[in-house]
This record gives structure tokens, sequence and C-alpha cells, in this order.
């Protein structure tokens, strides 16, 4: 690549990226000035709204902006765009449920790590890069030690703060080891480059060493299933999300979810995906043989995790413990979509359903979760917190409308129809079936199987929720909420969405469907010797490899 | 004539929701308000009724159908499609004229929160017409879940003392259940798309029930076990892979994943735990819903699913199957002749009827199949009229316990009159419309396996026994009521006064209900006319019906592997 053509690359990346650009520009600026200057909390908060609001417009603005996906280090396709938008709208309705839960002395460094945190997230999503990915993922870890540790209200507090910090360094280490041997398989750090050399060059270019791959493969699942809290990464989340303010619990049993799944996407279902039938690598190829082992490992965890996380869950009785396994627990539904993800290929016409069931559930996840944490938020007041299930008891007929709020979330987070977390599921439990085909056909309907019925298992305790807000007698001294209007906002964008995403889900299925495609395609290479323009390389789908498959 | 139906099927809901945004409606409006819109919904239905064309050509084609595209799945769609055919007609109009009795049931009873009562009633009918009319899977799939969150609510907020359990336990059971269905359904699609000629990925009922019985099911390995089996063969390897080829063949995967669901639905014996519990605890109007319609569900689907799309697994299964049916048609109605309390009885009853419409579905005949669809309407219609009337007087003496009562002739005639009638009709005395149904239904069965046949007609017999003994303990003999006893001062005379006679809406609710099980005993044809050609399309796909009158002998099914429909048990009988 020439220098010029090199300029190109650049200034287009940093265009794409200028949402993030703005979000780190403002959070600097407000953490330096926090030092100097006292602003009430409210002049913080409006400043990070209006930072969430103005890289909105600019996403939209950017929305047909594109980058030569073989040299650029983020992408700005429909999987970047649909991420993005998701976290700069989860964004906003964690800031309507954060806005009044700090201190007015450290409101300037909650707002500044909170925005960092998302401008991470979303690097996340556009990253095509390795070192890059790494860059975004730690950008989103950082800040996080730092919102769990400013309440340091007691030592609980602290020790979930600590917890948290080692394990995230150690998975961050783990992480990282496994994107050495990652890089070490062809020599390129670039995603869409790694992935069309695996595919597209199977036959003359094998993966050299599939051992490699299959370390890489561990470790990366290793790094990263400790963001999305999978067994047998999943032992902090309990107790930091009890030990820590609820506020941060919502947030992180979402962002660091939606992270962890965007990276596992990007990094390894996109690399090694692999469908039956594939024109270009054989049922006998290196290929085959690590997908084959990623889709049994990725099996494996979902078993694992969505058996324990229900189970366990069935016990709880403070709701933040319930909803940390609770979020385990979907990690595994998300996992048995990653499992089908890996029999999503580029280089076949299949439907990239894997890929679409977790991007679907992901939505939906951060909504109904945000939701169900925000209606307790909402509830708490300082001298009467709301944690155990108990305290809930009597809420529809004391308090109907949070109720109905947290009713419709406990209902799509238990996945019963017309609500938005049917669809999710059914698209993961759908694409596992899917790719139900030849010798691991079994496997795919057993993992199904174990899934559907966890998913029974784990309507009972959302519904043990649910029987003591409407079935239990209220108690004498009810819940005193106050709650601002921004909290209802965001509850009730949470509750409404979740309905109204189950009844209108078209849209949201068609940006999923979108998404996948970009996710998973390689776009063709048009030209070797780009000129003048900038449009180096067009994305499109490629064509199908077999017209008709079976 | 398209829209009518989707404004039918959504004209419930939209009550229900001016309901539950009015909660400050006195119970005499929320009540009023549901009833008209309940109203228009059945006159509504009757329009459809009127307008469904019997005798057409095409009976496979739903009428006053509809159809748009929903979710985008791939290169194909999830629609939303609407339509009736004769099958799902009937169990249409009677979702809406059960609603009737079932609010009217609440009328005096329900005054807390009654807007909350009356919209949950409304939003279960439209999960179920939306579930009767559904012309796509994931559709039909959603309706079905749907009606699970009313009715939890129903007998959680309204039914009796042990109500969360009842309600929990429902909820779980059947979704649990249901959750399987939909793996069943799905692999359902996947495998038209993989193996039908022109691999089109179609989530339609219709479609499917076309092109799925005729696929070439690719590795279809089913062998028989039924046949040979003995302690010896526990330790034989040959004879576990044999089994387990049996269980893990396509069609019978996929038969036992459908029936999960259906089966809790139904419930048929094994799976019937949560149903009294559920019965018992639920109010009234719940009770003759679940009975009334949401039992048929189960029926329904094993009818659209299990035996239109995949009648190999069926035919393979029959035995267990048929076991399973005679089963509960015994179990129920040996525990029912056990019950004192009425309502348990009842319960146990439709256990036992129940058992007789999935006899009349597994027996794979055209005539057994008929006979079932008939008797859901049936059965629809005397077990509604029978929770009503335990109601009415449960409402009055807050017992449902049968040594508590006796003689309720002289204190409440027409109540009396509405149960013995109900009774008859459901103990298919012939002239009545019970006898319509399991007439059909133990003729099929008998030309498919005289043994299940023989088992089921004693069923018959104890139902005949059970409904008689509840009649003759509460109805007739000495009057004797609960409250006169108690020694609270007020004697018979002042106990009579307190007792309200039998109230207009009562009898409202019930008269209908009681016309149509006079009408369907003498007059059947009209439903027949209906039901058998769109049972005819289903039935092409079972194996032919051996001579009548000619008991064949299926006790030992043919060891060998069945490769197609044209190797029948029929043959061999000859």
């Amino acid at each position: 690549m020439t220098p010029p053509d090199a300029l190109v690359v650049a200034k287009q990346t940093l265009l794409v990226l200028s949402p993030e650009l703005l979000l780190l520009l403002v959070a600097t600026v407000m953490m330096t000035a926090g030092a100097f200057v006292t602003l009430p909390r409210r002049v913080w908060a409006g400043a990070t709204a209006g930072a969430l609001v103005a890289a909105m417009v600019a996403l939209f603005m950017l929305r047909n902006e594109t980058t030569d996906p073989y040299s650029s280090v983020a992408l700005n396709d429909a999987l970047s765009g649909y991420a993005r938008f998701a976290f700069l709208l989860t964004g906003l309705i964690l800031l309507g449920l954060a806005h009044d839960q700090v201190d007015d002395s450290r409101a300037a460094e909650f707002f500044g790590a909170f925005l960092m945190i998302h401008a991470g997230a979303m690097l996340v999503a556009a990253s095509n890069e390795l070192v890059f990915l790494f860059v975004g993922l730690e950008l989103v870890s950082i800040p996080t030690y730092l919102l769990l540790y400013l309440p340091r209200r007691n030592a609980t507090t602290q020790e979930a703060a600590t917890k948290y910090f080692f394990l995230s360094i150690f998975s961050s280490g783990l992480l990282l080891f496994g994107l050495a041997y990652l890089y070490g398989l062809a020599g390129v750090s670039n995603l869409k480059a790694l992935s069309y050399l695996i595919h597209w060059f199977s036959n003359s270019l094998p993966l050299p060493e599939p051992q490699l791959a299959v370390i890489a493969l561990v470790f990366v699942m290793a790094g990263l299933g400790f963001r999305v809290a999978a067994v047998p990464f999943h032992w902090y989340a309990p107790d930091v999300y009890e030990g820590s303010p609820t506020v941060m619990a919502a947030l992180l049993a979402w962002v660091p979810k939606g992270v962890g799944f965007l990276a596992l996407i990007r990094v390894l279902s996109a690399v090694f995906g692999w469908e039956r039938g594939d024109l270009h690598a054989s049922e006998m190829s290196n290929l085959s043989q690590v997908s084959d082992k990623a889709a049994f490992l990725a099996g494996l965890i979902a078993i694992i995790t969505m058996t324990l996380g229900n189970t366990v869950a069935l016990r709880q009785d403070n709701l933040k413990r319930l909803f940390a396994y609770s979020s385990i627990a979907h990690a595994g539904y998300m996992m048995v979509g990653l499992a089908a993800a890996f029999r999503n290929s580029p280089t076949t016409s299949g439907g990239f359903l894997g890929t679409e069931g977790i991007l679907l559930y992901l939505a939906t996840y951060a909504l109904m979760t945000l939701g169900a944490l925000g209606v307790i938020i909402a509830l708490s007041t300082r001298d009467r917190p709301v944690e155990t299930v108990d305290d809930l008891s009597g809420l529809a007929w004391t308090h109907p409308t949070a109720a109905l709020a947290m009713g419709l979330c406990l209902f799509s987070l238990a996945g019963v129809p017309p609500m938005a977390g049917f669809y999710g599921k059914f698209w993961i439990f759908g694409s596992a079936l899917a790719v139900a085909k030849g010798p691991d056909a079994r496997g795919f309907q057993l993992l199904t199987i174990i899934g559907v019925l966890n998913a029974a298992i784990g309507a009972y305790y959302y519904l043990r929720i649910l029987m003591k807000m409407t079935f239990s007698p209220a108690p004498a001294r009810p819940l005193m909420p106050r709650p601002s209007w921004a909290a209802i906002l965001a509850v009730g964008a949470c509750a409404s969405l979740s309905l109204g995403l189950g009844l209108i889900t078209a849209p949201l299925v068609n940006a999923s469907h979108q998404a996948a495609i970009s996710a998973v395609a390689t776009p063709e290479v048009l030209s070797v010797a780009p000129a003048k323009s900038t449009a180096i390389m067009r994305e499109r789908e490629r064509p199908a490899a077999g017209a008709v498959r079976r | 004539m398209p829209m009518l139906l989707t404004i039918t099927v959504f004209l419930p809901l939209i009550g229900s929701l001016i309901l539950f945004l009015m909660p400050m409606w006195s119970y005499k409006t929320a009540r009023q308000f549901a009833l008209a819109t309940s109203l228009i919904t059945f006159v509504l239905s009757l329009f459809l009724l009127i307008g469904f064309q019997v005798g057409t050509t095409r009976p496979d084609l739903p009428q006053f159908s509809t159809s748009t595209d929903w979710l985008t799945v791939g290169n194909s769609a999830i629609k939303f499609a609407l339509g009736l055919d004769g099958i799902s007609l009937c169990l249409f109009a009677l979702s809406t004229l059960l609603v009737i009795p079932s609010i009217f049931s609440s009328w005096e009873s329900v005054k807390e929160r009654a807007a909350a009562h009356y919209g949950l009633i409304l939003a279960l009918e439209t999960g179920l017409l939306g579930l009767f009319a559904s012309l796509d899977v994931v559709l039909f799939y959603i309706f079905f879940e749907f009606t699970l969150i009313p009715l939890f609510f129903l007998i959680g907020l309204y039914g009796g003392p042990e109500r969360r359990r009842a309600a929990i336990t429902f909820f779980l059971y059947t979704l649990a259940g249901s959750l399987l269905t939909l793996i069943g359904v799905v692999s359902l699609v996947m495998i038209n798309q993989s193996y039908s000629a022109d691999h089109v990925l179609t989530f339609s009922i219709p479609e499917l029930t076309k092109s799925l019985p005729n696929l070439n099911w690719g590795d279809w390995h089913v062998v028989h076990t039924w046949g040979e089996w003995g302690p010896r063969h526990l330790f034989s390897a040959e004879w576990w892979d044999k089994v387990w080829g049996f269980w893990l063949s396509p069609q019978v995967m996929i038969f036992m994943l459908l029936f999960a669901g259906f089966a809790i639905k139904v419930p048929l014996f094994p799976f019937h735990t949560w149903l009294p519990l559920a019965h018992v605890e639920a109010p009234t109007a719940g009770s003759i819903l679940l009975a009334g319609v949401l039992l048929k569900v189960g029926a329904y689907g094993f009818l659209r699913f299990n035996m239109a799309m995949v009648p190999l697994g069926a035919q393979a299964l029959l035995p267990f199957l048929g076991t399973i049916a005679v089963l509960g048609i015994l179990y129920g109605a040996l525990t029912a002749l056990a019950q004192t309390d009425v309502k348990r009885l009842v319960a146990y009853s439709s256990v036992s009827h129940m058992g007789f419409i999935a006899l009349g579905l597994f027996s794979m005949t055209k005539t057994g199949t008929d006979g079932a669809v008939i008797q859901m309407v049936n059965h629809g219609l005397t077990t509604g009229a029978l929770f009503a009337c335990v109601g009415i007087f449960y409402e009055r003496y807050h017992t449902r316990e049968m040594s508590e009562l006796s003689g309720l002739w002289e204190r409440l005639p027409i109540l009396a009159f509405f149960l013995i009638l109900a009774s008859l009709g459901s103990a298919a005395v012939p002239g009545l419309n019970g006898f319509v149904g399991e007439f059909p239904i133990l003729l099929g069965m008998f030309s498919r396996n005289a043994t299940f046949g023989i088992l089921a007609a004693v069923g018959m017999v104890i139902g005949a026994y059970y409904l008689l003994i509840m009649l003759q303990r509460v109805i007739f003999g000495p009057l004797r009521e609960p409250g006169a006893q108690d020694g609270h001062g007020h004697g018979p005379a002042s106990h009579a006064e307190s007792i309200r006679p039998i109230g207009w809406h009562e009898i409202a609710g019930l008269t209908p209900l009681m016309a149509l099980i006079i009408l369907i005993g003498i007059y059947p044809k009209p439903l027949f006319d209906r039901i058998s050609p769109a049972v005819g399309i289903i039935a092409r796909h079972y194996p032919p019906e051996p001579d009548r009158g000619v008991a064949v002998k299926v006790a030992h099914v043919d060891p060998a592997p069945v490769k197609s429909l044209a190797n029948l048990p029929q043959d061999r009988a000859r």
C-alpha cells in the first residue's frame, strides 16, 4: 500500500470513528474539568446526554461512509451501525437510571468514565483489527474499575471492585495470549483479511497449524467468557452485582456482555465459520476441524452455563443475585447461538441465522434486563432499598405502573410471546436446529432440547417475582419511591420496547439480518491497485456457491 | 371478508385493553362492557359460520384467509396469516360462545378488581381465537403461548385458597411442554426445506400439511419393538440398538416432541397432574374456558401437527398412543368415581373424556377423527355447562362437597334441569350430543384395534355411573343444605330466603349450551358437513381403514421396518 492510499484509509477510519472520538473528547474534558470546577450533578449528566445524542446524530450522518475492509482498523458496516446504535440507545437509558445515583462531588468522574465505557463498547463493535479490538475492550474495563470503586461505601463494595479488577486483568491476559496466536496463524491482524485468507484460500493456503488455531480459540473464548459471564468464568458476577450499586449491576449485566458477544462474533465465529457442504473447504480440511472444535466448545459452555445459571437462580432471594444468575443463564442461551454461528460461512449462501440470533438476542436482552433492574432502581430510596424478592410484594396494587413495566420485562426475560424476548430465543434455537446436519446433527438437537428445557426452568424464578408482585398482599408500609422523570422515561422505554418489538418485530429482525450478513461476509476484492477512488473495495454479499443447496 | 376474521380475532383484545385502562369502573360497568364485547364477537363469529361455504371442491383451502409478510427469515417469511377451515371454524365458534357463559358466571361473584377480571377473560379469548385461526406455525405458537398469560393471572388472582401453586404449576408445566413442541415445529419446517422438491422455506400450516406427509423422509428407519420384549432383551445390545433406532428415527422423534406440549395441554394420562389442581382453584369463568376450549387446543394441535404432518410416526406409535389414551379414559373415570368434591369430579371426568378425543384421533381412521372433532365441540359445551352449574351452587353454598348437599331439586329446580341435561349429554346418552361424538370414536377405534375399543367402552360405562351418582346425591333425595345444619340460629325457613334463586344471567348463559346439547344430539349433520371434508384432507395419509365389522387384531404389529404407507397391517389381516 502506497503512502497516499494509507492516508486515504486513515482519513476514512477517523471519519467513521468520529462518534467515539466525540464521546472520548467530552469524557476527557469532563474528567479534567471536574478537578477544577464544581458544578451540580445536573450539568454533568446533561453534558453526558448531549454527547450521547450528538454521537447518535454523527452515527446517523455517517451511515453511508465505508472504509476499506482489508486495511482499515475500523468498519462502518451494518453490524457496526447496529451495535453502536444499540450501545448509544442503552447508554441513554442507563444514564436515565444513573443520573441521580451519584454524589455531586464525584459526578464528573462518574459521567466521564460512563462515556468512556460506551466509547469503548462502540470501538469493539466497529473494530476490524486484533489490537484495536483489545484497546476497545480495555477502554470498557478500565473505567469500569473506576466506577466500581467510586462509591467506596463499605467493605462489600470494595471487595466487589477488587474481585472484578483482578479477574478482569487476568481475563485480559488470557485474551491477549489468544489474540497473539491468532495473529500467528496468517501473519495478519486485520480480521476481515484473516477471514478472507482462511476461507477463500483454504485449498491453496490451508491453515498452517490447526493446533495454533485451537489454542487461539480456547484462550480467546476464555478471555471473552469472563466478559459475558459464561461458566467457568462466572464466579465474580453474583458477588460483584450484589456488592455494587444497582445501577452498576445494570451496567455490568449489559455492556460487558454485549461487548463480549460482539467480540466473539468478530474474532471467532466470523473468522472460523464453516458450513457443511462448503465448496472451498472439504470436510477434512483444517478449517472444518477447527470450526467443529469451536462449535463443540461453545455448545459445551452453553449447556453448562444455562443449566448452572438457571438452577442456581431458582434459590436466590436477593434480587441482584437473582439477576446475576439470570444474566449468566442468558449468556448460555447466546452461547447456543454462537455454536450455531460457527456454522455460518462467508463462502456459502446459507443464512447466517446463528449470528443473527445472537444480535437479536442481545438487543432484546439489553432492553429487558435494563428495564427490570431499572424498576428496582426507580423504586429504591436511600433509606429503603429494594433488595429481596419480598420487598416487591403487592407491588401491582401499590404501584401498578411500575409493576406493569416489571411484568413486561419479566415475561420478556422468560421468553413468553408476544414479548420481544421470545424472538431472541426463537431465533437462537431455530438457528441451532437449522445447522443440525451431518454427523454432529444430534449434538445440535441435544443442545436445543437442553436449551428449551432451561427456558422452562428459568421461567420459574421470573414468575416467582411476578407472583410476589401480584398475588401477595401489599406490605403494611408500602414503598415510597420518588423516581425522577428520566428514570421513568428510561424504564418506560425498556418496557414498551420489550412489548413493542414483540408485536412489531420486523425492523429488529431486518436490522439484525443485515448486521449478520455484514459480520460474516468477506467483501470481494475489486481492484488491487486503487488510484484515486475512495471506495477501494466494494462490499457485497458473495453469490451463492451452490445455487440451491439441500 | 378477510378483514372480518381479523376483526373478530382482535376485537376482544381491544375490549380487554379498554378494561385494563379503566380500573376505576365499577363491577357493573365492567361486566356490561365485557358482555357487550363478547356478544359482538359472537355475532361476528356467527357471520363467519353462516358465510362459510360448505361443500366446496377445495376443502384444503382455508376460507376468509388473509396473509401478509411479517418477519423475513432468509429468503422466506413468517406470515401473519389467518383463515378457517371446517375444523377450526367449529372450535372458533365454540370459543366465542363459551366466553358468554363464563362472563355470566362471574356476573355476581366477581366484585373486586372486576375490570381486570373481565379484561383477562377477553384477552384469553383473543389468544384462543387467534390460535384456531392461525395459518402460520409461528403465529400459532405465539397465540398458543399467549393464552398462558391471562389464564395464569385469572387463576392466581381470582382462584381458591391454593391458587398460587395452581397458577405456577399450570404455567410451568404447559410452558415446558410447549417449548418442546416448538422444537418439533421448527424441525418440521427445516425438514420440509431440506427434503421437499423445491427446497422452499415455509411456515404455512396448509403448505406444510400438503407437503410433509409426501416427503421421502430420507433416513426414515423405524424398527418396531413392540412385538418382542422380555427380560433377556435388556442385556442384548442388538435389541437396544433397535430401541434407539426406533425412538431416534425422525418421524418418531418429531412426533414425540410435538406430543410433549399437546399431551400436557389435553391432558393425557401421566401428564394430567396439573389439571385437577388448576380446575379446582380456578374461578368458574376460568374453569369454563379452561375445560371448554383450552383443553381442545391440545387435541387440535394433535390433529393439525401430529396426525397431519407426521402420520408415519403416529402409525408407528399407535400401540403406545392407544394405551395412553385408554389408560387416561379408565384412570380419569375411576378417579372421578372416588371424588366427593363435585368440581374435582368434573375435572377428572374431563381427563376421561379428553382421553376419548385422543383415542379418536389416534385411531387413524376418518370416522374416528370426525367423531373426535365433534366430541371436542361437545365436550366444550357439556363440561362448560357442568362447571357453570357447579359455580352456581358454589356461589350460594360455598361448598362443593357432595356429602353436604342433597335434594337441590327442591331449592333450585332450574339448576337441577341444567345439571341433569349437561350430565346426560356428557354421559353420551343417545339423543344428546355426547353420543354423536363418542359413537364414531369407538367405531373408528374398533376397526383399528378392537382391544382399545372395548376398554374405552368400559370407560364410557363408568362415566355414566359417576355422573348419575353425582346427580343422585346432589339433585335428588331429601333437601339438605350446609347452612341449615350449622345451628347458628337460622332454620331452613330463613335459609331458603337467603339462597338466591337462579338469576336471569345464569339462565341466559346456560340456555344456548343446553339448546346445542339437544340440537347436536338430534341433528349433527351441519357439523359433520363442515368438519368432514377438512378431516378428509388429513385422513388421506392415514392407512386405509380395514373393513368394518371385521375386528382386526393388530396386537403384534409387523416387526419389519415400515417403508411406506403401502405396507400396512390390514394387508396381513386378510
